[in-house]
């Protein structure tokens, strides 16, 4: 096994490597892997080749936020606070990092992040969905609005089906189903 | 450059938003439409939102009864002001009956009210 090095090589997405303190970059356990399982970034000639997802600007966030959340000993409203802060990004860039940090296994910044892009989505319509996410309207006019379910099972079939086997139990003359959306 | 994501993170974004963001978008594409029918998703989500336990309050008058959703952090409000219209969420019921619960499921609820007259009975349940 070779010795811990302090600095570890990362290369990027546009083929630029970097030097990174190497305690912070083991937060990813896809770092972590390459450098415990393989030996990797111990120098620049075999620095890690990191995933397509991760340009230098993503891996400089990235990094911030293992830099903040290496640090042991904060609470957790300073934690909460600092992701806050963190996910405050347009959303292009938010889902480049959530891409980002899956790749490279982080997944409390997953999390993070995914929580970020739902509470923006939201309130959306489903057509500032398509222009979020570039998703093509491939669903025609028609098949947009939902085809109404016709349930043909007779009440005494319903019943059946509710009582179960033993049936007969309840003595429901009507039954209507709402279902809550 | 747009970035498109993979289809598991599509998921995971998914599974923190509310049932009724999901049901509207629905109709985003084919693909969310696919994704929002996945069993995986409704195991995601459901794993999301039984971390956030809300208490259901049935409010009962003489001729109608309310529902109301309310997060377990807002407990101590409704211990100072009993009136859950205070401090929680109106759940649409279809009519304003006597609701009684009659059974839950994974967070799926099932009430029951009923009916009597002299000509016929009438029984409701709706989940």
């Amino acid at each position: 096994m070779k010795m811990m090095k302090p600095y570890v090589w990362l290369q990027t997405s546009d083929d630029s490597i970097q030097q990174v303190e190497q305690e912070i970059a083991m937060f990813c356990p896809l770092i972590c892997q390459e450098i415990i399982q393989k030996g990797m970034g111990s120098s620049k000639n075999c620095a890690i080749c990191l995933p397509q997802q991760v340009s230098p600007a993503m891996l400089s966030l990235i990094l911030d936020y293992c830099r903040f959340h290496q640090v042991p000993g904060r609470s957790n409203k300073e934690r909460k606070s600092y992701d806050e802060k963190f996910v405050r990004i347009d959303t292009e860039r938010l889902c480049e990092l959530t891409s980002a940090a899956d790749s490279l296994q982080l997944k409390p910044l997953v999390d993070l992040t995914s929580r970020a892009l739902a509470r923006i989505i939201e309130g959306k319509t489903p057509e500032e969905i398509r222009d979020i996410f570039h998703l093509p309207d491939d669903l025609t006019e028609n098949v947009e609005v939902e085809e109404e379910h016709v349930d043909d099972r007779s009440v005494d079939d319903l019943l059946s089906f509710i009582n179960g086997n033993d049936g007969g139990k309840l003595n429901i003359l009507t039954i209507l189903i709402f279902v809550f959306t | 450059m747009a970035e498109v994501l993979p289809h598991e993170l599509i998921l995971e974004i998914l599974s923190w938003l509310p049932v009724t963001s999901l049901m509207r978008f629905r109709c985003v594409s084919k693909t969310w439409k696919f994704l929002i029918s996945n069993p995986y998703l409704v195991k995601l989500h459901f794993e999301r939102s039984s971390r956030t336990p809300q208490i259901l309050l049935l409010e009962r008058q003489r001729y109608k009864s309310q529902c109301f959703l309310a997060g377990l952090d807002s407990l101590p409000c409704l211990i100072q002001n009993p009136a859950p219209s205070s401090c929680g969420r109106i759940l649409p019921c279809p009519k304003p009956y006597k609701y009684n619960l009659f059974g839950s499921c994974n967070g799926l609820l099932s009430l029951h009210d009923s009916l009597f007259t002299n000509q016929y009975e009438e029984h409701w349940v709706c989940f």
